[in-house]
């Protein structure tokens, strides 16, 4: 009981932060949408339509209603705040698809690079690390560390573009583009794993060599713990302490991310869709694609905040602290 | 039986060993002509030159030397594990029989933890801070006895009952921070015992420890030798350690043993210059207060002593600080002027409280500083011993109104301080200095050492800068500095020196009262003495009163007239520095008396 109750302390504000951060996103892209200069639903149709566009004032009414875009601002906001909180992210202007559809549509596209990035980024990174920390000679250490910088130094439309033209134009082995196979998802993964993998690397690989100094890494030594297990056992769950928050950054960045690799491989998903409301002035759609995104980013965050929990038991909750008053610990 | 080293005349060497095959069967451990260096930006740096020792079977082998002198790389260096950029460069570590110099790390890392234990310095580090500390010694044991998980894990739990932790079963899958500092040691210790190792290194093992617990820690691991038949080699810095627990002492000065031979001969005939020093300023070997010196008396009596100070009033007349504490109280009395209060300081019944927060809400508070009261006669030096967590850092600070109290009051010289604030209690400032017990930390790095001394002048716009310069330049001769070093950083001091710039600093501004919140526990034993020594010059020199915090009973022997012990926020037992010592009233002043090492050497 008192274990529930001490989760629903330690959880409950960090609930309060997520929503907070998510009304705050909602609200901020409001702002900015409704009090730019000009009519916003006027510059869509002008964008669909080209500049001479000519408009009948009922239609454009008509339209209003239709996209939701009528009533004063505050009914517009909370409206759409509700609708929102229902799973109504209101109709494209452009396409005239609501939004949650294409959202849905898109966002598995997504998903897959990004969470196949993550993955390719973080083991290449975890396994870098690896082969410095057990390496023989100092030359080679430095080396390997040395390659992942390379990594954030080359943008992605041009690693894209390298990428393209050697497995999928020279040797022929991956397809360029689409989104169809799970092959066509693994160069633009590729793609992002490098940005994504070198800033974890940078943490991740600073972390372990601290914490192969440190005192208890001695002590493992001592004991006549081989190399491989201290890596395992004593390094890695003490160097995924500070990396697990650039984690947490790095899926956010993800996220939101994608647009380039995704027009580079023409691919459809999240980033390309941003791309294409921008331009056609769509703000349903913007709308909806910001929400989603501040609302993985805080979703991702309040799960670091959970995994540290269970990762350093000086932060976890609960059992330990009360044992503590009753040790009467010295410091 | 132990070899002498190139500072000792006796030459029985390694070779006289090999001779008799009964002695190299008793020999766990053979050293021989160690040289170990660590390769610098600026070249390679030798950190041991030419060590010979043996360690004979089940005894127990001090390597006492200070900061420095290379005992920790010669303690990493018989588990070939040395910091990065350290090799061994010749000499050979021969281990029941064989050199361990040629070893592939494969059969290094079987006999690490194995065959050799290892207790290391910091227990607060040196235990894998996300592992339940039962998996800690069950990750020893499954490596070298093959044992099964549940084997493993049931054979760790008799281990920490065998190490003294009460309550094993539940210690076993506790975390480190949930341990004690005492305790973590303990776990550290059980590691390293694990698999009945023929040899174990222990490096300053109770050195981060409080005293009391250094001296359980330390019998518990006499149990485990006698029981076990250990060999142990135990590096301290700490010669009082070393006299109560060891069979053969080596001394080590800048990577060379100076001397070598049994407790006994060592520390009652010491032949090399070094070890004499070091026997002379242990803390917990001498038992006299010290006295000033007598060049300082007689400079007093031409009253040479602060003529620059012209901005402080004139010194006090000497006298006021003698060997006995009952003497110097009552000096202090009778020598103080009409206008001056007796006391310098007095305290009331001071409380200080601080809300632990608790995750999940809720709080639990505790009193740091729980009703305390003293006094601290002019002239003289008042002490406050105690452990970590005993609130007389806190209570000092309170004196200093660097803190303030929840409730309490504290008069300085008559007036009631307690309430201070702003230019009032700037101004105080002038009159209460505080030194600090870090002098890494408590100096500017980039600041001059003039620069650094003459900064409470310049706050106080006392002077102008040259005169502010000369002063510094006299200040440090009062601390034994040479004024050459006005212009250097911080960085490029010593330790000891560092803590004379302090000391400097405190002084520029003339104050009567100088709170010193351990101001010798970070230096080396040697130094200590020279510090101590300076400080009860100056207290002559310029009439300084001293409220004195430190956990080292031994040296606050060496300084005090008035002791308080204090434990868990409260004052224990309060008197005479002469009273507590000799005539103990309280059951804890008694256990601090008998913590202090040294007393088999005496």
């Amino acid at each position: 009981m008192t274990q529930v109750k001490a989760w629903a302390g330690y959880l409950l504000p960090k609930l309060g932060q997520f929503l907070f951060v998510v009304v705050a996103t909602y609200t901020l892209v409001f702002v900015l949408v409704h009090f730019l200069p000009g009519d916003p639903l006027i510059a869509a149709l002008a964008a669909k339509g080209g500049a001479s566009t000519v408009i009948d004032p009922a239609e454009l009414d008509a339209l209003r209603v239709q996209y939701g875009l009528d009533g004063s601002l505050w009914q517009q906001y909370f409206g759409h705040l509700i609708a929102a909180a229902q799973g109504d992210l209101g109709v494209s202007i452009s396409t005239g698809v609501p939004v949650t559809e294409m959202i849905a549509r898109a966002f598995p596209f997504s998903v897959q690079i990004a969470s196949l990035a993550l993955l390719f980024g973080v083991t290449s990174a975890v396994l870098i690390t690896f082969l410095a920390y057990a390496a023989p000679w100092p030359w080679l250490r430095q080396l390997l560390l040395q390659i992942p910088p390379f990594g954030i130094a080359v943008p992605a439309f041009l690693s894209g573009l390298l990428l393209i033209s050697v497995f999928a134009f020279s040797l022929g082995w991956l397809p360029s583009a689409g989104a169809r196979s799970f092959d066509a998802a693994i160069l633009p993964a590729i793609t992002l794993a490098l940005p994504v993998g070198a800033l974890f690397f940078q943490v991740f690989s600073s972390a372990v060599l601290e914490a192969q100094n440190s005192p208890y890494v001695f002590t493992a030594v001592a004991k006549g713990v081989p190399p491989r297990r201290i890596f395992t056992k004593h390094l890695l769950r003490n160097a995924m302490l500070p990396s697990i928050t650039i984690l947490g950054l790095l899926i956010g960045y993800l996220a939101g991310g994608t647009a380039v690799v995704e027009t580079v491989f023409s691919r459809d998903g999240i980033g390309r869709m941003t791309v294409n409301a921008v331009l056609a002035r769509d703000i349903n759609v913007i709308q909806g694609v910001v929400l989603l995104v501040g609302a993985i980013y805080a979703l991702v965050n309040l799960l670091v905040d959970v995994a540290y929990g269970f990762i350093d038991p000086r932060t976890r909750i609960g059992g330990g602290i009360p044992s503590r008053a009753r040790l009467g610990a010295k410091k | 039986m132990i070899e002498h080293g190139s500072g000792a005349k006796v030459g029985s060497g390694a070779n006289a060993v090999d001779e008799h095959t009964t002695e190299v069967d008793d020999n766990i451990l053979v050293v021989r002509d160690l040289h170990v260096s660590y390769a610098t930006r600026s070249g390679s740096v030798a950190a041991v030159r030419g060590i010979s020792f043996v360690v004979p079977r089940g005894k127990i082998v001090a390597i006492v030397g200070e900061s420095g002198s290379g005992k920790s790389t010669t303690s990493q260096a018989l588990i070939r594990r040395l910091a990065s950029g350290g090799r061994i460069d010749s000499g050979s570590i021969e281990f029941e029989g064989r050199d361990l110099g040629p070893m592939s790390e494969r059969e290094l890392r079987s006999i690490r933890g194995g065959r050799i234990g290892f207790v290391p310095q910091d227990p607060s580090k040196s235990l894998n801070p996300l592992m339940r500390v039962g998996d800690q010694i069950a990750e020893a044991l499954r490596l070298h006895l093959k044992l099964s998980k549940a084997e493993a894990a049931t054979e760790a739990v008799r281990i920490l009952a065998e190490v003294g932790l009460p309550d094993p079963d539940a210690r076993a899958t506790q975390f480190p921070h949930e341990l004690s500092g005492g305790m973590r040691q303990r776990v550290l210790i059980g590691i390293a015992w694990a698999c009945n190792p023929q040899l174990v290194i222990a490096d300053e093992p109770t050195s981060a420890l409080d005293v009391t617990v250094q001296r359980h820690v330390l019998d518990n691991i006499d149990e485990l030798v006698r029981r076990h038949n250990t060999s142990v080699v135990l590096v301290t810095h700490d010669l009082a350690v070393a006299a109560d627990r060891a069979d053969y002492v080596a001394v080590m000065s800048n990577g060379e043993i100076v001397e070598q031979g049994t407790t006994e001969q060592v520390l009652s005939a010491p032949t090399h210059e070094y070890t004499k020093k070091l026997v002379e300023s242990a803390p917990g070997l001498a038992s006299k207060r010290l006295t000033p010196s007598l060049t300082v008396l007689g400079e007093q009596q031409q009253s040479s002593a602060g003529k620059l100070f012209t901005h402080t009033r004139p010194a006090q007349p000497a006298g006021s600080s003698t060997a006995s504490g009952a003497v110097a109280a009552s000096a202090a009395s009778s020598g103080a002027d009409a206008a001056e209060a007796t006391n310098i300081l007095e305290v009331s019944n001071l409380v200080k409280t601080f809300a632990l927060r608790r995750q999940g809400g809720g709080s639990q508070v505790l009193r740091a500083v729980d009703d305390v009261s003293f006094v601290v006669p002019r002239g003289s030096t008042f002490s406050i011993v105690g452990e970590s967590g005993s609130g007389k850092t806190t209570t000092a600070r309170i004196a200093a109104r660097i803190a303030s109290a929840d409730s309490g009051t504290v008069s300085f010289d008559g007036t009631d301080v307690t309430s201070l604030s702003g230019e009032a209690l700037r101004q105080l400032r002038r009159r209460v200095q505080v030194v600090y017990q870090n002098p890494f930390g408590s100096l500017d790095p980039k600041m001059s050492i003039e620069k650094i001394i003459a900064e409470p002048l310049r706050a106080f716009r006392v002077g102008d800068r040259t005169h502010r310069a000369e002063v510094a330049r006299e200040l440090l001769e009062h601390v034994s500095l040479s004024p050459t070093l006005a212009q250097r950083r911080p960085t490029e001091l010593s330790g000891g020196q560092r803590q004379r710039v302090a000391i400097a600093r405190s002084l520029a501004i003339g104050p009567e009262l100088i709170v010193l919140d351990e101001p010798v526990s970070a230096l080396d034993v040697s130094v200590q003495e020279q510090i101590l020594q300076l400080l009860v010059d100056l207290q002559v020199q310029f009439g300084l009163s001293y409220l004195f915090i430190s956990h080292d009973l031994g040296v606050i022997r060496q300084i005090s007239d008035h002791i308080a012990v204090m434990r868990s926020g409260k004052v224990l037992e309060a008197g005479t520095a002469h009273d507590v010592m000799s005539n103990p009233q309280h059951e804890y002043t008694r256990e601090l008396l008998e913590a202090i090492p040294g007393q088999r050497a005496k």
